[in-house]
């Protein structure tokens, strides 16, 4: 990087370099990096909030160890990431080459579709309550119109994940404007030689547009996977992790364990575990890429 | 992605199925809101019975009038409101200044930084919750606004990225000659950086607040008195009391929808230039 304020001696340039990014560098620091070192060493403590924190050793390890629900709760929320990842990508991807069929590409469907992604909260989180309810949601009655008894979905408990899934499902919108945006880089140059070459839409597809906009799937994949560790609103809110436990992912467990269970110590250890899942999943994301992932010489990234 | 494809080179049922599949596929996305905003509109006997089908004969605002008096809705909007204006703000702050040092100051550390920066994403918010709940209530603000702004307003890897990005393709020359005429970085920052980077400041903005806006866990966990409630977190627990109620239940969604709506009617073409520019999302 060439530095633009050349006179200054680098003292001072580290100075100013300083000075301009300690607030992001505080917040780092204090949100980010020593919570979790932070959570380190509350996972070998016990504590209840009004009282102070004591030293309990290996003791939550030894529960996390053998504790069922910790095992059920790790298995839904992969089954929930491999359910919703893949899926909210493949569908962006789909309606971001739709949308760039046209060189005028439209403004207004890429904002339509991405339009829960931006407000979704707890007010939509509690509108697929309704749709989803057994009797008078929108998705039974519709199912009612074409003869098919539909399940309880929230409240069944072989339903309530794949509900989850498609509550995930319609923020793909985000996803479909990244594609977008590699799409958009693609030089028409590169498909148009292709066209007269005689290649199919298919084989465009396949053999340039996408190597060429990988690097934004692997963008999605992995922020994708670490924001699918991190749902809470509609889990805490629609299902509470029932029926069964069948919905309860880690940030609902560390949740319960810390406020409603009493037992920070513990939770700690859990927030331990899934920063590390989150880690070890991204580290495996990218070593894979390694053998997919193109990179184009002129790419801006 | 056709090469060949432009419009006016297309016989008419060719565009036709192409208007009707965009139309078709953004139904999913659209039809929820709209229907919620329909449901709001019925009169409450309609919404407990199957049988009586939606009709846009009748609607009513009777829900709407119901439900404002059972909750202090405008309250909870001046706390949203605070709250998210508050964190927007230090969050642009926070994170155009560190962008705009990652962008034209190199020092010895600033590669290790950035990684840095870049590693904080693979934080997941689960995993901060309980060493920051205990760093809150050590510091005693457990049920302040603090906790909930603090941690939005001092920024984002994320848009300290799209900063550092943007920055990055504004002339070298301009801040060559600012210098010269005596601009030190900061007012390098202030009076050429910031002027020039609006979309990028938009797209930041609008992300920011639609963030703080929609944040649940955090007020749920920090924000104990119903005063500071926000319209998250006062919904949530409505829901809670109320939960067969959804007469009262809908027409709150649909109000505290609405200012995000607005928000988003009105910046739309920033937050869709913002992402397919940069090629993220937060």
């Amino acid at each position: 990087m060439k530095p633009i304020f050349r006179t200054r001696s680098r003292d001072r340039q580290a100075r100013w370099f300083l000075l301009l990014t300690l607030p992001w560098l505080i917040g780092a620091l204090f949100f980010h990096i020593l919570p979790i070192l932070a959570a380190g060493v509350l996972s070998f403590m016990d504590w209840r909030p009004p009282m102070p924190p004591t030293w309990t050793g290996m003791t939550h390890l030894n529960t996390a160890a053998t504790d069922a629900l910790l095992w059920r709760t790790l298995r839904n929320s992969a089954v929930y990431a491999a359910g919703s990842v893949p899926a909210t990508v493949i569908l962006g991807l789909i309606l971001a080459l739709l949308v760039d069929h046209r060189r005028q590409v439209s403004r207004f469907f890429p904002a339509i579709y991405f339009l829960p992604a931006a407000i979704s909260g707890v007010a939509t989180t509690l509108m697929w309550a309704w749709i989803f309810n057994p009797r008078y949601g929108l998705v039974n009655l519709a199912l009612v119109r074409v003869g098919l008894q539909g399940p309880a979905w929230l409240q069944d408990e072989r339903w309530a994940m794949p509900a989850m899934i498609l509550i995930a499902l319609w923020s793909a919108g985000s996803s479909t404007l990244v594609y977008l945006g590699a799409l958009q880089n693609i030089p028409a140059e590169l498909k148009e030689a292709a066209v007269l070459d005689g290649a199919t839409w298919l084989k465009v597809l396949q053999c340039i547009v996408w190597p060429l906009i990988s690097p934004a799937t692997l963008y999605l994949f992995v922020a994708n996977t670490i924001g699918s560790f991190q749902v809470f609103t509609p889990f805490y809110l629609l299902t509470q992790g029932g029926p069964d436990f069948s919905t309860l992912t880690l940030p609902l467990y560390i949740y319960l364990n810390a406020f409603s269970w009493g037992k920070m110590g513990y939770a700690a250890l859990l927030a331990l575990i899934l920063f590390c899942v989150v880690f070890v999943l991204t580290a495996i994301q990218f070593r894979v890429a390694g053998r997919w992932v193109f990179y184009l010489g002129y790419s801006r990234h | 992605m056709h090469p060949a494809s432009n419009p006016s080179h297309e016989p008419l049922w060719q565009r036709t199925v192409y208007s009707l599949l965009l139309i078709v596929t953004a139904l999913p996305f659209i039809f929820p809101l709209a229907w919620l905003l329909l449901m709001s509109l019925q009169p409450s006997p309609h919404l407990y019975s199957a049988r009586q089908p939606l009709s846009l004969a009748n609607l009513t605002l009777a829900n709407y009038l119901q439900a404002w008096e059972l909750l202090d809705l405008p309250r909870m909007f001046r706390n949203s409101l605070m709250i998210s204006l508050l964190s927007t703000a230090g969050c642009v702050l926070s994170s155009s200044l560190a962008g705009f040092a990652f962008a034209f100051l190199p020092y010895s550390g600033s590669r290790l930084l950035f990684g840095v920066t870049l590693s904080t994403i693979m934080v997941p918010a689960g995993s901060t919750l309980i060493p920051l709940f205990a760093f809150f209530s050590y510091l005693g603000w457990v049920n302040t606004f603090l906790p909930v702004i603090l941690p939005f307003a001092l920024g984002n890897a994320f848009y300290v990225f799209l900063f550092r990005q943007y920055f990055r393709t504004l002339p070298l020359e301009l801040f060559h000659s600012a210098e010269l005429d005596g601009c030190n970085p900061l007012t390098a920052y202030l009076y050429i950086a910031i002027p020039l980077a609006r979309p990028a400041l938009a797209a930041v903005a609008i992300f920011a607040f639609l963030a703080s806006w929609n944040d649940f866990l955090n007020p749920l966990i920090y924000l104990h008195s119903p005063e500071l409630h926000t319209l998250s977190v006062g919904l949530a627990s409505f829901q809670g009391f109320y939960f067969t109620q959804i007469h009262y239940l809908l027409p709150i969604s649909v109000l505290s929808i609405l200012p995000l709506l607005l928000v988003f009617g009105f910046a739309q073409r920033f937050l869709v230039q913002g992402i397919t520019a940069y090629g993220w999302s937060p």
